[in-house]
């Protein structure tokens, strides 16, 4: 179930969707603002590394759906993405089912996992323990692209560990884009 | 109750369903917050190094991509991509 997010051909894939996405996004222009220019190379990364994933994992379609959610970034992922691509991350974007469940079921699935953990077991050490994992996993919901419509903590923590595996690939190869620049020095 | 899966709802949490993944997850971290033993204390701190690796991840992201925006803004305009495939390929 989980893709070698750390093989070569993965980092290859990302690496070359990264650089048609920075040549792309005409990042030389010198008119680009500041906050414009880091947010295009930001938002070139972030698609890079999502589509090197591949449309299976979740995570990968939510975090490009939450960037095709913003209308001012439009323009740059019709060119990334082709206009078809771009179409179906913006759908997605507005759909609730992937990008976030609605808040009434969050909040009815908390009440209902506290009540559990009060009325079940004996041991009170294991049922304050128990509450405070899932407090944890609230956290990582939120941390993870997609994670708050994720159903089960069983999907929630592998999509936890194929987004940490590739995030620090994402950190690797910009890295290295950063490193073997000459004008670096 | 810890025979019991995860039903399709995700109210409840196995724990050997966590730990599995747990175990993968320490692999993942830095090695200083690695921690041995599957106790359910010790599964609420590897989430929280979990959540604590994931945001510095993303830091890290956020300082690259300012490093990566400056220096394309002062690459030749001529050849940007030729810049950056040169310095790959070392």
């Amino acid at each position: 179930m989980h893709a070698p997010t750390s093989s070569r051909k993965f980092k290859k894939a990302f690496m070359e969707q990264l650089l048609v996405s920075l040549q792309v996004a005409g990042l030389t222009s010198k008119t680009m603002g500041l906050q414009e220019r880091r947010d295009a190379v930001r938002l070139s990364s972030d698609v890079a590394m999502a589509v090197a994933r591949g449309r299976a994992a979740p995570w990968a379609r939510a975090l490009v759906a939450r960037h095709a959610s913003e209308r001012r970034n439009e323009a740059l992922l019709r060119r990334i993405l082709g206009g078809a691509g771009y179409e179906s991350a913006a759908a997605a974007g507005r759909s609730r089912k992937i990008v976030r469940r609605s808040h009434g079921a969050c909040r009815r699935k908390r009440i209902k996992s506290s009540v559990m953990a009060a009325s079940s077991g004996s041991n009170g050490g294991a049922m304050v323990a128990r509450r405070m994992v899932k407090k944890r996993l609230q956290v990582l919901r939120k941390l993870v692209p997609g994670g708050e419509a994720l159903h089960g903590s069983f999907s929630l923590l592998s999509q936890v560990l194929d987004y940490v595996a590739c995030l620090k690939t994402q950190v690797e190869l910009m890295q290295r884009l950063c490193k073997g620049s000459p004008a670096a020095a | 109750m810890s025979g019991r899966r995860s039903s399709s709802r995700g109210n409840s949490v196995s724990e050997e369903e966590i730990n599995e993944l747990i175990s993968k997850l320490q692999s993942l971290l830095p090695a200083s917050a690695r921690r041995r033993g599957s106790s359910q204390a010790s599964t609420t701190k590897l989430l929280k190094e979990t959540c604590s690796y994931i945001k510095s991840l993303h830091r890290e992201v956020d300082d690259l991509s300012d490093r990566l925006s400056d220096l394309m803004a002062t690459m030749d305009h001529n050849s940007p991509g030729a810049e950056i495939i040169r310095s790959l390929l070392r």
